[in-house]
This record gives C-alpha cells, sequence and structure tokens, in this order.
C-alpha cells in the first residue's frame, strides 16, 4: 500500500505556524491536504484562522496533541483515512497536523510508528518547526519543549524576517539542530527554497540535503553523526536499534539515517526513531547521490558519540563472528 | 583482551554513557570493571564443540553470569553496576495497537 505522508508542524506559541500553514495550503501543489489542527486552552480559536473551508480540517479540542489528546488523534487520523478510503470526503494525499505551541512531537511521531492501522497507511513526512526571528532566540533559550521542537525538526521556518534579521535565530538554531534546512517567510511565505512542495517533500534520504554535523553539545542537546564506509549487516543496525531503546530510552530524542545493508547495498535503508520508538525500515530503490555511505544523525541528551560508535563496531564485529564464510 | 573490536573501550564507554564512575582494565582473561566496591570480569568464551562463542561475565565472590551476545553482557553488566536500572524496549513499527485507535 502507498503510504501517505504525514507532516507535522510544530512550534512555539506565537511563532507563525498557523500563518505558514495557510501558505502552504495555499501552494497548488500543496492542496490536496488534509489538516489536522490542535487546539489548547479552553476557547479554540486556531482552527478558526486556518483558511481551508472544507471537511478535510479537523480541530482536535481538549488539551496537547501531544499528551492528552493521542488517543483522539489516532481515532482523529484513522476516521479520515476511513472516509478517504470510502470517498466520502474530498481527496487528500497528504495529511499536516498542526500542533500546539507547548506540543512536544516526539509522541506524535511515535504515534505514526506504533499505531497498526496508522503505520499500514501513513508514513512520517517531515516535521516542520516554526521560529520566531523576533524572539525565537529568547525563546530557545529559556523554553525546553522549543528546544525540542527545533531538535527534532527535518525542515525550520525562520519567521517574520521582515521584523528581525534570521542570523541571530537561524544560529540559535543551528547550535540544536545542524541537519535541518532553514529557510525564511515573511507572512508565512518562504523566501528562498524553491518550489514549495519539493522543500518540504523532496524523496532524498531525510535530514542530508545540509552537510553532516560535527558533533556538538548545546544546552544539554547534542547532535553527531555516525558514520560507515561499509556496508553494516542487518542484524547489527536491529541489535543497534535493541541497545539504544534499552540504554537511552527518552534521551534519544531522535535518530534519522540512511544505512548501507550489506544484504541491500544497492537500496539503501531509512531509519528513524524517537526515543524507544523506531518506525518500519523504509528501503530507497537506489541512493539519493553519489554518497553511499551509512550516515547516522543522532538527536539526544548526554548520549556519548564515542559509545554509540563503540557499541556499533562491537556489534558488526559479532555478527560477523556468527556468519561463517565472510 | 584481543578482539575485533575494542573490548575495553566498549565497557569504558558504556559506564560514561550510564553515568558509573568506573575503571577498566584489560588483562590477558578478560577485561575487569571496578565501580566501587564491585568488580566484574567480562571475558569471551571462545567456540567449543557443540557449544556457540558466547560471553561470561565473573564475580570475584565467583558468581557467574552467561550472555549470548554484546547487548546481553551491556544489559546485564549495567544491571550488577546499577541495580535499579530499568531497560527500555524497543518497539519498531506497528508491534502494538495504541489505546483509542481502530
Amino acid at each position: 500500500m502507498n503510504r501517505l505522508p504525514v507532516h507535522v508542524l510544530t512550534g512555539f506559541l506565537g511563532s507563525g505556524k498557523t500563518t505558514f500553514l495557510n501558505q502552504l495550503l495555499k501552494d497548488e501543489a500543496l492542496e490536496q491536504s488534509a489538516v489536522v489542527v490542535n487546539e489548547f486552552g479552553d476557547i479554540s480559536i486556531d482552527h478558526l484562522l486556518v483558511e481551508h473551508s472544507d471537511d478535510r480540517l479537523i480541530e482536535l479540542p481538549g488539551g496537547c496533541v501531544c499528551c492528552a489528546v493521542r488517543g483522539d488523534l489516532a481515532e482523529t487520523l484513522a476516521a479520515l483515512l476511513h472516509a478517504r478510503e470510502a470517498g466520502r470526503c474530498q481527496a487528500f494525499d497528504r495529511i499536516v497536523i498542526e500542533t500546539t505551541g507547548v506540543a512536544e512531537p516526539v509522541p506524535i511521531v511515535n504515534l505514526l510508528a506504533t499505531d497498526a492501522f496508522l503505520s499500514e497507511r501513513t508514513r512520517l513526512g517531515r516535521v516542520i518547526a516554526t521560529v520566531d526571528a523576533v524572539n525565537g532566540p529568547q525563546t530557545l533559550s529559556r523554553y525546553v519543549s522549543a528546544r525540542r521542537q527545533v531538535a527534532l525538526a527535518d525542515r525550520i521556518v525562520v519567521s517574520k524576517t521582515d521584523l528581525a534579521p534570521i542570523a541571530p535565530a537561524a544560529a540559535e538554531v543551528a547550535r540544536f539542530n545542524p541537519t535541518a534546512s532553514v529557510v525564511s517567510a515573511v507572512s508565512g511565505r518562504l523566501a528562498s527554497a524553491g518550489r514549495l512542495v519539493d522543500w518540504l517533500e523532496e524523496q532524498a534520504s531525510p535530514g542530508f540535503s545540509v552537510p553532516l554535523p560535527d558533533s556538538h553539545d548545546h544546552q544539554g542537546i547534542s547532535t553527531f553523526t555516525v558514520v560507515r564506509e561499509t556496508p553494516v549487516p542487518g542484524a547489527a543496525l536491529a541489535l543497534l536499534i535493541e541497545v539504544l531503546a534499552q540504554h537511552l530510552g527518552a534521551r534519544l530524542l531522535r535518530v534519522k539515517g540512511i544505512v548501507a545493508l550489506r544484504e541491500s547495498p544497492e537500496s539503501p535503508a531509512l531509519l528513524q526513531g524517537a526515543q524507544h520508538v523506531f518506525h518500519p525500515i523504509d528501503f530507497l530503490p537506489q541512493w539519493p547521490d553519489t554518497d553511499t555511505r551509512t550516515r547516522l544523525v543522532f538527536i539526544g541528551e548526554g548520549i556519548e558519540q564515542r559509545w554509540v560508535e563503540a557499541v556499533l563496531d562491537a556489534l558488526v564485529w559479532e555478527v560477523d563472528q556468527q556468519s561463517p564464510g565472510r | 583482551m584481543k578482539l575485533g573490536f575494542d573490548l575495553e573501550a566498549l565497557l569504558s564507554q558504556s559506564c560514561a554513557q550510564w553515568g558509573i564512575a568506573a575503571r577498566v582494565e584489560s588483562g590477558s582473561e578478560g577485561v575487569d570493571v571496578h565501580a566501587g566496591a564491585l568488580t566484574i570480569r567480562v571475558s569471551r568464551i571462545v567456540s567449543a564443540e557443540g557449544k556457540r562463542p558466547g560471553w561470561v561475565l565473573r564475580a570475584p565472590s565467583g558468581q557467574v553470569w552467561e550472555a549470548r551476545a554484546v547487548p546481553g553482557v551491556l544489559l546485564r553488566l549495567r544491571g550488577l553496576l546499577e541495580p535499579k536500572f530499568e531497560p527500555g524496549r524497543a518497539l519498531v513499527g506497528a508491534r502494538y495497537v495504541a489505546e483509542g485507535s481502530q
């Protein structure tokens, strides 16, 4: 089954999520989108601001999508997909979830991987975070949830760049997430990303449209890349996932990467996980470019690159020991 | 201990990752992990007839724990050094149906 991309639009309060969403929905190539808007607070208002006046706009009131209404989100997405399959709503070929400003995106990302119905029909698209050029740097230094939103994102929109220069916010963003593609926006319109749909949905591997990050640690969030020149046995990758989940748990904010598997060196595997939850492995039909190395980007709290590398080396060696003839 | 990877570095890095202050020393019979009053020797069991290669962890008291593979070594070692440790469990894809979904 061709799985629908589900994009998660996150960003701190007042950072321009809804404005960006409205621009996104005006794009002809993205018009076929269903939108789930999460409200936070006693009076629902966000859905009134989204200019998408048909049955593909669904409001999720009553709490923050990352905690209280997670079950509601699963039900809402399932209902939306049932309606689509039965032809009971307008056609759509992607879903966008706009979270509340205080939401942590990890539970949403994990829901898509762990719910049997959803994982069969959908796949995680992009995590997009909006950051306000005016208040963003301060917000990032002050609020953990804002840092986590940025750290997890594949795409970052720095908004309100007509009011403040992009550089301070972009520099702050790069400290937490050097792998994300960052563009500026004024009134939700991106400045320099070419076609919005390409920027959002290009089929390259996740997180590799910019140079890979060197290891660094900023305010407790560390980012590093594990690179391997030679293909990795599939069993070693599976064991690595187990070890990461066993020992890191919630400290692993996100791991994403492209893996040269020894069993299928021509078709790279895409790995995506957050905390202890990993999405089913997707395979690309071919490498997106000439770089055929394994590259795994880790974003986490208090995770040592040397430990991850030592574990991977040990697992590869041990799997090889148990594979006679190698 | 000569293997195809650096066991001493693995155990040393693991203790650092877990936040456990430990001294790790390589010897001819394995790698010793000293943490507080506890010493655990980690050794590779070479393949013998009818038996798969694996790992053994020993305490000076004579207690022995076996592990089939590296993940088991790390779990056992951490459990010994950090008794309250509760390992996480990987969820890959849709192994369970979230509450409330259809």
